[in-house]
């Protein structure tokens, strides 16, 4: 990490320009990434007044000898690149030189700094982008910024900064995802001498995920895997019934940097097709380590976009490493520990380790967990009012003022609003995402032991009683999520039959989907519909899926023409195979306005207890179940 | 206007015309049940405006004519209960109706029956004459082939055609075809033919088994008509251009094995045990001398069964959906099945009965 150059124009002319420093979690953000690169194995972070005021970061890596340190806050400075061919061979978080300097334009600034070998420091400071003179002192090994009074010379960027906990919340998330990806440093954050975090080193990320989003997500994780010629793919994702209401839980790590890309964003939406509402988002915590010679870094000077060599091929392998996890894995509902050991062993826990797991748990919450824990744990205890209590007692009150906020859509909505609710949380739970969300979500019943109640009513609903309150269901929705788990995995696993037709079908179609129906005539043909063109625009359906047999072909093949239509830019196998499970499904689901017979009933609500797969919403996103407590109804009644 | 019927004769006329009254229509008049004198006939019929059924009993000593329409389902609940009684009369004032017998009356309001949907003319170009029990069974033979898929409206139905003194009746759907034929009395040498609905030749099984005897057959443009001694039946004939079934008949299919049929319906029936209903194949394995059949499904299991079959050429492989194989064996008479197989994976031909075949096309695995 030694002999600052300074890069030749060429480069420089190469490296896109633009502000990074926007506000501290920039600041913080790029420190650690230096950190990183001098190969830290300990980051402590240290804030004054959400950064506004200071942010300090001190690292024990190689650290800097006084020649180095005396170019670092010179533009272009870096010891991570040499020439423009390096750019394509970034193995560094850092490469454009850029980031001391623009902080330092905009701060008052120093480093210290000290190499294992030398046995002085070395200081530096800036002013406002003036250098100062350098001296020498004593320090630790290793290397500490100083940022103070950000953006005092720049006061229209001041004016921007929002309240402490905003800053605060987006320099959570920043520290959130370099924990995630760097589960083998020690970080630590403090924000006005009291700690925020304290992650001590672990083996393995699925820890760091437990730290931060609780050990429920944890033990419902399912683990992924690919791995290419150039390409590595490694890390969780959540099962479907962990959504979120947006794709802030989307981590994605590319070489150990967090990043965002629309078509990975695409092939997890795509693998979670069918498993999720409209407008839901999975969870995953994705690792994808790509040669450099891949993927261009440097698209934005913050670098959180890339351009890779190849798409499609990065969509593919996502999609297939996902959709793979989403096979195998099976809910372990009965892995799940009840919430009140939870909140036993985190409270233990909260004593020696000193971060507030709570409000993090708080705001990247998701639906379920509280109820089917309460379920299991409390038996006796109402709903809500359990788990009201319950979640109080996850937060102890002296940790209350240092909630940090990881932001999520209410503090963008209103985050000053969110903050200043955090010291009276306890109103401010019902308004919670997860409080908010319960009625969506299914009881996840056990052993049924006691006879259950259930009838139908309208021929379209069917209504059951649980252990905790009444669950409303779409007869056609839950049969339809059923059959499509099912045929689902019934294709998959075994080779699919095909039927060949002794009249061949004949279809006249549009010019248009004439075409369309023929560009995906080899996928077709490996789904078991051998297809042959006649004429200007008919085709001849010469062979059929078996498991298609109450479609004629011209159902079938209008349904996928019609499901299919928004969608050209992928018609993959993958998606044309989704299509047609949803439409199998579809079509062979009871309809609602059909009448059940209780035998017909009963068997319908042990397939969605028995039915090791996702069933809270239909293929096509629509709820399956609605839940109402008890506690609600008693509520909603005035007994209460 | 009164009349008089044994309880009887009464229930088993009303019962089976009842039987094609719609569940639910539009028109109250629908759901009812025709009562018409005249000519010395009381005629009982029911529509539901694709198949029309009439009944006919004697109107006895009644020299009156006039009608009602009786509501089905009430009036055959309360024949039902008076099955047994020798004598139910019936005594119709316009719209009112008096079922009186032993020990009781019912005072029924009905309906208009001039409201209720006239048959047209009959229109063809003459009749044939035919068992109908042959004709019963033909239908048997072959129905289980006939499409569910609405779509392909023209494979809903049975294909029959005459000519000269062979009727010939096909079912299809686009996998299967079942075929039989049969000799008529034609003695006009009438040539006709039509796709008949599965409703209208089910419901012409149950008249059969009701009233015995000669049926005669005439097909128009548009209807068919089944016209016995006690009664009659009416169908629109399905529209569209039936395939031409003989052209799919493989004529190739030059390897022949000779099996039992009451052993090869076990085995297939028992290799379908290990099948399920999204994964349905049974593959066919013909060595010398003998026939293996095997299913093997992933959650399910695996099963393999040897039994004897004559067969005496290269070893073959086909793979069949098990319920079309048994569909086609259920309905067999005889002893022995021919099955016809050629080269390359084409349609299979089972011959189980006299001028009785069942083509079927085999399963690919992708
Ligand atoms: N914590 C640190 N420990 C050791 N060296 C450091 C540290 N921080 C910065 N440096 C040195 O200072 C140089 C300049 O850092 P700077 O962040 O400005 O640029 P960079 O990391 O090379 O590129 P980028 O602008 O993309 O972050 C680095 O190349 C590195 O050699
Ligand atoms: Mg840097």
């Amino acid at each position: 990490m030694s002999h600052i150059k300074i890069l030749p124009a060429s480069v420089i002319n190469k490296i896109a320009a633009g502000e990074v420093i926007d506000r501290p979690a920039a600041v913080v953000k790029e420190l650690i990434e230096n950190s990183i690169d001098a190969m830290a194995s300990r980051i402590d972070t240290y804030l004054e007044d959400g950064g506004r005021k200071m942010i300090r970061i001190s690292d024990d890596g190689v650290g800097m000898d006084a020649e180095d340190l005396s170019l670092t806050f010179q533009s272009h400075a870096t010891s991570k690149l040499l020439n423009a061919d390096d750019l394509f061979a970034i193995h560094t978080l850092g490469f454009r030189g850029e980031a001391l300097p623009s902080i330092g334009a905009v701060s008052r600034a120093s480093i210290i700094s000290r190499t294992k070998w030398a046995l002085q420091g070395a200081e530096i400071a800036i002013d406002g982008g003036v250098l100062e003179r350098m001296k020498e002192c004593g320090a630790p090994e290793g290397t500490q910024v100083e940022v103070r009074d950000l953006f005092f010379n720049v006061p229209v960027r001041k004016k921007f900064l929002r309240t402490i906990p905003t800053e605060m919340a987006y320099i959570s998330e920043v520290l959130t995802r370099f924990a995630l990806s760097y589960p083998a440093i020690h970080f630590t954050l403090m924000h006005n001498t009291r700690t925020v975090f304290n992650l001590p080193p672990v083996r393995e990320t699925a820890e760091r995920i437990a730290t931060f989003f609780g050990d429920e997500m944890r033990n419902n994780l399912i683990p992924v895997f690919l791995r290419e010629e150039l390409f590595t793919l490694s890390g969780y994702i959540a099962p479907p019934f962990f959504d979120k209401a947006n794709a802030r839980m989307q981590f994605i790590f590319l070489n150990g940097r967090y990043i965002k890309d629309s078509a990975i964003f695409r092939a997890i939406s795509e693998s979670y097709h069918g498993k999720l509402m409209h407008k839901r988002y999975p969870i995953v915590f994705l690792f994808l380590q790509i040669a450099p010679s891949e993927v261009d870094v440097n698209v934005h000077p913050t670098k959180t976009e890339v351009r890779f060599r190849n798409t499609a091929t990065i969509y593919n392998y996502v999609l297939s490493a996902l959709k793979e996890g989403l096979n195998k894995s099976a809910p372990k509902s009965s892995a799940t520990t009840s919430f009140s050991q939870r909140t036993e062993k985190e409270l233990t826990k909260a004593g020696d380790v000193d971060f507030i797991r709570g409000s993090l748990w708080e705001q990247f919450s998701f639906g379920r967990t509280s109820e089917t824990k309460d379920m299991k744990g409390n038996e006796d205890v109402p709903l809500s009012v359990s788990s009201i209590s319950n979640r109080d007692t996850l937060i102890p009150p002296n940790k209350e003022e240092i909630a940090p906020a990881i932001p999520g859509k209410h503090t963008e909505e209103n985050p000053e609003k969110f903050f200043n609710t955090t010291r009276s949380q306890k109103g401010a739970y019902a308004q919670t995402p997860g409080a908010r969300d319960w009625k969506e979500n299914v009881f996840l019943a056990e052993e049924i032991n006691k006879k259950k109640i259930f009838f139908q009513i309208h021929n379209a609903f069917i209504v059951e009683e649980t252990d905790t309150g009444v669950n409303i269901i779409d007869q056609h929705a839950l049969h339809e999520i059923i059959l499509y788990h099912e045929i689902e995995r019934n294709m998959r696993e075994s080779q699919s039959l095909s039927q060949r037709l002794l009249i061949p079908e004949m279809i006249e179609l549009s010019l248009k989907d004439f075409f369309s129906i023929v560009s995906i005539k080899k996928y077709l043909e490996e789904l078991g519909v051998e297809i042959d063109e006649f004429g200007q625009s008919t085709i001849v359906i010469r062979t059929f899926p078996q498991i298609l047999r109450h479609l004629s072909g011209k159902e079938f093949i209008e349904s996928l023409l019609a499901e299919l239509s928004d969608e050209n830019y992928l018609k993959g196998k993958d998606t044309i195979l989704n299509k047609l499970i949803s439409i199998m499904a579809c079509k062979g689901a009871i309809k609602a306005g059909q009448r059940l017979e209780p035998q017909e009933i009963e068997e319908l609500l042990k397939m969605k207890e028995s039915i090791h797969a996702y069933t809270n919403n239909c293929p096509h996103g629509r709820p399956t179940t609605l839940f109402f407590s008890l506690d609600e109804l008693q509520k909603q009644f005035k007994r209460k | 206007m009164k009349l008089s019927f044994s309880g009887k004769d009464l229930y088993s006329g009303f019962n089976l015309v009842t039987g094609i009254v719609p569940s639910s229509a539009l028109k109250s008049v629908l759901k009812g049940v025709k009562v018409e004198v005249k000519k010395k006939q009381v005629e009982f019929v029911a529509t539901d405006l694709e198949v029309l059924v009439k009944y006919i009993l004697s109107a006895g000593s009644c020299e009156e004519e006039g009608g009602i329409v009786l509501p089905a389902i009430r009036v055959n609940n309360v024949l039902r209960e008076w099955a047994g009684n020798e004598e139910i009369s019936v005594l119709i004032e316009g719209c009112n109706c008096t079922l009186r017998s032993a020990g009781g009356y019912f005072k029924i309001a009905g309906e208009d029956f001039l409201q209720f949907p006239e048959i047209g003319k009959i229109r063809t170009g003459g009749f044939v004459e035919v068992d109908g029990e042959i004709i019963s069974d033909m239908v048997e033979k072959v129905v289980h082939s006939v499409s569910t898929v609405k779509v392909r409206s023209m494979l809903c139905g049975v294909f029959v055609r005459i000519i000269g003194d062979d009727m010939v009746m096909v079912a299809a759907d686009g996998n299967r075809m079942s075929t039989i034929k049969r000799k008529v009395n034609n003695p006009e040498g009438v040539s006709m033919e039509g796709i008949v609905a599965v409703k209208c030749l089910t419901f012409m099984q149950r008249f059969v088994s009701e009233c015995k005897g000669v049926l005669k057959l005439g097909m128009g443009e548009q209807q068919v008509y089944f016209v016995g001694e006690r009664g009659e039946i009416v169908s629109q004939l399905i529209e569209g251009k039936y395939p031409k079934y003989d052209e799919l008949i493989p004529k190739k299919n030059d390897k022949r094995i000779e099996v039992g049929r009451n052993e090869l319906l076990s085995r297939v029936r028992m290799a379908s045990f290990m099948t399920n209903e999204e994964y349905r194949v049974v593959k066919f394995v013909f060595k010398q001398g003998k026939l293996l059949l095997s299913s093997k499904t992933s959650d399910v299991g695996e099963a393999e069964l040897e039994m004897a079959a004559g067969y005496d050429g290269p070893d073959l492989e086909i793979s069949f959906d098990p319920e079309y194989v048994i569909d086609a064996l259920k309905v067999s008479d005889s002893d022995t099945v021919t099955i016809e197989l050629g080269d390359g994976g084409g349609a299979a031909l089972f011959r189980t009965g006299y001028e009785q075949m069942d083509v079927i096309m085999p399963i690919e695995m992708k």
